[in-house]
């Protein structure tokens, strides 16, 4: 992945290059899945600085379309293909890499929301993003279906109760972040 | 397991190709004019410049 530019995300923002399988409706511009193919080749043969909008355009965006509310891809789509809307994604735990299943990060039901406590590692870009697609446990484990309970929030990190660490390179720059999260969800989405 | 996957055949069209052709002239033009660092260049010039040897 290239580097980060709020002003290059833009511009691609601009000539519906973000978010430009999601449908019109949405600020998307429902082209193939063919065309984003052919131009995420041509920006990673470029070494363009990609890195801003790489996960919402990656991820976030057709996970909301999927599984979203419409209240939520009416708030993030439009943002998110417009290049204005920046994710990162919080999975890997201090505890928990490739097991995703025993992540220790809760969600508690309480009135109004959802009340979260826990860690993520390993997030890209996290101290640059708007907000963080965050998986958590929101049920007990079950024996027979560890992976059931689990439930992905999206957290504002410039939240009160988010705190990002960076874990820098030896050159001394930041990409992986370890993000701290004890904070009062008003809204859920899940 | 591979081999038993069936996927589905995408070719490129004219219309692909000349979408391709519009991202390169855009990139052409913004790279140059923005002339971005590698990052990783950056970090084995500074590892290297630390190390005992030199």
């Amino acid at each position: 992945m290239g580097g980060y530019s709020i002003e290059f995300s833009r511009k691609l923002g601009e000539k519906g290059w973000i978010g430009m399988t999601l449908p019109k409706e949405y600020g998307g511009q429902e082209r193939t899945s063919i065309e984003r193919y052919v131009l995420i080749e041509e920006l990673l043969a470029y070494g363009a600085p990609v890195a801003a909008h790489w996960f919402a355009d990656r991820q976030t965006g057709p996970l909301l379309l999927k599984y979203g509310t419409e209240s939520q891809k009416n708030r993030f789509l439009p943002k998110i293909s417009k290049g204005e809307c920046f994710f990162s994604i919080g999975l890997s735990e201090p505890n928990a890499g490739s097991d995703l299943a025993s992540l220790k990060t809760r969600a508690t039901k309480v009135e109004g929301g959802w009340l979260l406590n826990g860690s993520k590692i390993w997030s890209s870009g996290a101290h640059l993003s708007h907000y963080m697609l965050t998986l958590c446990r929101t049920e007990e484990q079950k024996e027979n279906n560890k992976h059931a309970g689990l439930s992905q929030l999206i957290v504002d990190l410039s939240a009160e109760g988010v705190s990002i660490r960076p874990i820098k390179y030896l050159s001394g720059e930041n990409h992986f972040n370890e993000v701290f999260l004890r904070m009062h969800l008003f809204q859920k989405i899940i | 397991m591979l081999a038993s996957l069936k996927l589905p055949k995408a070719t490129l069209s004219k219309e692909h190709n000349e979408f391709r052709l519009e991202v390169r002239s855009f990139l052409e033009e913004e790279i140059k004019k923005e002339a971005f660092t590698q990052v990783s260049i950056l970090g084995w010039v500074v590892i290297r410049s630390n190390s005992p040897e030199n």
